[in-house]
C-alpha cells in the first residue's frame, strides 16, 4: 500500500483533448493513472506523438487538462489558478529541456541565478548557491562564459544545475538527450540519476533514447495517449 | 537580481542602436519643438522684459505688442506724467510697413521710440541705441536672414534708413521688430502726434498697484498693465498662433518614437517567444516579465533621450545658421520635461509588447 507521504506524482483519469474542428477532438492524453513515489527515476517512453510531452506539460503545471486529476507533492495541481501555478512550478518543479533554453543574454552563471533570484535569493547568497551548484555539476570553470560558446553537453550540465537551483523534489526532463552525441547523452543521465538519488529527487523523464533505461527505476510506455 | 531586461536587450545591439537612434530622432525634434517654443516666449516677450518700464497703456481692448491696433494721441503723455507716483513717460508707435532690402519687398514690424530713450529701446549687441532720424536697429535673425549689416540701407517707402544698430531678443518667429526714432515712425505712419503705447516708470517710492489703479481711474478709456500683465499677454498671443503647431508636431514626434519602441520590442518578443515561454516555464510571473518589458523600453527611451539631447546641441547651430527666424532657446526645465517625456514614450511604448506577452504559454518551451 502506498501512503500519501510517499506518493510524489498522482494522476487520476488524466485526459487532454484538442479540438480540430467544431465536431472533431483529438485526444493527446487518455485515462492515464499514475503514481509516482518519492526518489523514484520514472522514464516515460513512447513515439512520436503518444503524448509523452503533453502529460509532462500537464505534470508541471504548463497546461491544464481537459478531465482528471494531477497531485504533486499533495496539491492538487489541477484546482490551481493561474498565480497559483506559476507559484508551483518556480518552486515545486525543475524542468530540464530537449533544446536545453538557456538564456543566451545571460552567463552560465547568471542563468541559475535567475531562478535563485526569482525564488527570492540575492546576490552573493544566489552567486554562492549557482557556484556550488556548477561546482556540483563540473562545469563551474565555464561560469562566465555564455551559452552559445559550450558544447551540447555543457549546455545541458547547466540546465540540469538549473533546474536543480529552486532545490525542488521534482525534476521534469523533457528528452534531456535529444539534442546530445551518445556519450554526452549517457554522461547527462548518469550525472542526473547521480544527483537525483543523492539528493532523494523524484525525476520524470519523457524520451524515446533506450539507453537511459537502464538509469530509470521503472519504464512507462505511452501510445496513443495511453500508458500501457 | 540578475540584469536580465537590459542583457536581452543588448544582445540584440544592432536592433539596439537602431531603436534608440531613431528614438533620439524624435527626441530631437521635440528638443527643437521645445527649444522654438521657448524661443517664441523669450522673442515675444523679450522687449517688454528688458524694458524698464513698469507700466504699460494702450488703447481699450488692445492687448499686446504684435496683432492688437492702438493709436493714442501724444497729448495722453503729458496727462499721464502728471499723475501722482509717475517718474517718466515715453510713447512707442507700431507700424507695419512693406521694405526694399536688395530688391526684395519685406513686411517689417517697426517700433518707433523716443531718442535718448530709457524705456523704449531694445537690447543692442551691435551698434547703438541712441539712433537718429533716418537710422534703424534690426534684429539679429532678420539681419542675419537678410545678410544686413550695420551700415547697409533700407527702403521704406521710398525713404532710405541705415542701419545703426543690431538688437537681440526681438524676434517673435511670426516677426522680428524693427526701430526707428518716434518722429521717422510717425512720418511713415502719416500721423504726427500718434503713439500706440505708452511706458511708464514709476518714482522710486511709487507703489506699482497704487499707481495701476490711479491710471485706470484717471483714464478710463485707456487700458493699463503691469509690466508682467503686459508679458503674459504678448505670450498668449503667441501662444495661440504657434503653440497648437507646436504641440501637433510634438504630439506625431512622441508617437513616431513610441510606435519605433513598440515595434522593436514586439519583433524582440516574438524573436524570443522561446525565452520568454521558458521564462514563465520556470515560474516567472506576468508581472516580472512586464517588469523587463517595461525596463527594456524606458532603457531604449533613456539612451533615446541622450543620443537626442546630443543631436540637438550638435544640429541647433546649423539650423538657426539655415533659419536665422527660428530662435532656439531651451532651459533646464524644459530639457527635464522632455527627459520626462521620453520616459513616458517608453512606458506607453511597451503596451502592445506587453498585451503580446500575455499571449505566449509556457508550454511552447517544449516545442523544437
Amino acid at each position: 500500500m502506498i501512503t500519501d507521504n510517499t506518493v510524489s506524482i498522482r494522476t487520476e483519469k488524466l485526459l487532454k483533448r484538442f479540438q480540430i474542428d467544431s465536431n472533431n477532438f483529438f485526444y493527446a492524453v487518455k485515462d492515464v493513472n499514475l503514481e509516482i513515489v518519492k526518489g523514484e527515476i520514472v522514464l516515460i517512453s513512447g513515439p512520436n506523438g503518444s503524448g509523452k510531452t503533453t502529460l509532462l506539460s500537464m505534470l508541471g503545471g504548463m497546461i491544464k487538462p481537459s478531465s482528471g486529476s494531477i497531485s504533486v507533492l499533495n496539491n492538487i495541481v489541477t484546482e490551481m489558478n493561474q498565480k497559483q501555478l506559476t507559484l508551483f512550478r518556480k518552486q515545486c518543479v525543475g524542468f530540464i529541456f530537449q533544446t536545453f533554453r538557456l538564456i543566451d543574454a545571460l552567463s552560465v552563471i547568471e542563468n541559475i541565478e535567475l531562478v535563485l533570484n526569482l525564488n527570492g535569493a540575492k546576490r552573493p547568497e544566489s552567486l554562492q548557491t549557482a557556484k556550488s551548484l556548477l561546482d556540483e555539476l563540473n562545469i563551474l570553470q565555464k561560469s562566465h562564459c555564455f551559452p552559445e560558446v559550450l558544447s551540447g553537453g555543457e549546455k545541458q550540465r547547466v540546465a540540469i544545475a538549473r533546474s536543480l537551483a529552486n532545490n525542488s523534489e521534482i525534476i521534469l526532463a523533457d528528452e534531456p538527450t535529444g539534442n546530445l552525441d551518445s556519450k554526452a547523452g549517457e554522461d547527462t543521465i548518469d550525472l542526473l540519476s547521480k544527483i537525483a538519488k543523492e539528493s532523494k529527487k523524484t525525476v520524470v523523464i519523457v524520451s524515446h533514447d533506450s539507453r537511459i533505461y537502464k538509469f530509470a527505476d521503472r519504464l512507462l510506455q505511452m501510445e496513443d495517449g495511453r500508458i500501457l | 537580481m540578475v540584469p536580465i531586461a537590459r542583457r536581452m536587450l543588448l544582445k540584440q545591439k544592432s536592433k539596439f542602436i537602431i531603436t534608440a537612434g531613431g528614438i533620439g530622432f524624435s527626441i530631437m525634434l521635440i528638443m527643437f519643438i521645445t527649444g522654438i517654443y521657448d524661443g517664441v516666449k523669450t522673442g515675444a516677450t523679450g522687449y517688454i522684459a528688458n524694458s524698464s518700464s513698469q507700466i504699460w497703456l494702450c488703447q481699450k481692448n488692445s492687448t499686446n505688442l504684435l496683432r492688437s491696433t492702438s493709436f493714442l494721441n501724444t497729448m495722453i503723455m503729458k496727462e499721464v506724467n502728471n499723475t501722482e507716483g509717475v517718474d517718466k513717460v515715453e510713447g512707442i508707435l507700431r507700424i507695419i510697413s512693406t521694405a526694399q532690402i536688395q530688391n526684395k519687398l519685406l513686411t517689417l514690424f517697426i517700433f518707433g521710440f523716443e531718442s535718448n530713450s530709457q524705456l523704449g529701446n531694445p537690447k543692442i549687441i551691435q551698434g547703438t541705441s541712441n539712433i537718429r532720424d533716418g537710422e534703424m536697429i534690426v534684429d539679429k535673425s532678420f539681419a542675419m536672414k537678410n545678410n544686413l549689416q550695420l551700415g547697409d540701407s533700407i527702403s521704406i517707402q521710398n525713404r532710405i534708413f541705415r542701419i545703426a544698430g543690431i538688437c537681440t531678443e526681438t524676434n517673435a518667429i511670426v516677426a522680428q521688430f524693427s526701430f526707428t526714432t518716434l518722429s521717422d515712425a510717425q512720418k511713415l505712419l502719416g500721423f504726427p502726434e500718434v503713439v500706440s503705447f505708452i511706458m511708464v516708470s514709476p518714482g522710486k517710492s511709487s507703489d506699482i498697484s497704487k499707481l495701476v489703479h490711479s491710471l485706470k481711474t484717471g483714464f478710463p478709456s485707456l487700458a493699463v498693465y503691469t509690466k508682467n500683465e503686459f508679458i503674459q499677454n504678448n505670450l498668449e498671443e503667441m501662444q495661440t498662433g504657434v503653440l497648437p503647431i507646436l504641440w501637433a508636431i510634438g504630439i506625431l514626434a512622441a508617437i513616431s518614437g513610441g510606435a519605433v519602441i513598440s515595434l522593436m520590442l514586439f519583433g524582440s518578443i516574438l524573436e524570443k517567444r522561446a525565452d520568454y515561454a521558458m521564462l514563465k516555464a520556470i515560474g516567472t510571473s506576468h508581472g516580472q516579465l512586464e517588469m523587463i518589458v517595461v525596463k527594456q523600453s524606458i532603457f531604449i527611451a533613456f539612451i533615446g533621450y541622450f543620443f537626442g539631447l546630443l543631436l540637438y546641441i550638435v544640429l541647433s547651430p546649423f539650423i538657426v545658421r539655415l533659419f536665422p527666424e527660428i530662435n532656439l532657446s531651451i532651459t533646464w526645465f524644459a530639457a527635464g520635461m522632455v527627459l520626462l517625456t521620453s520616459l513616458l514614450i517608453g512606458i506607453i511604448g511597451s503596451i502592445i509588447p506587453i498585451r503580446k506577452l500575455s499571449r505566449i504559454y509556457p508550454a511552447e518551451v517544449f516545442r523544437a
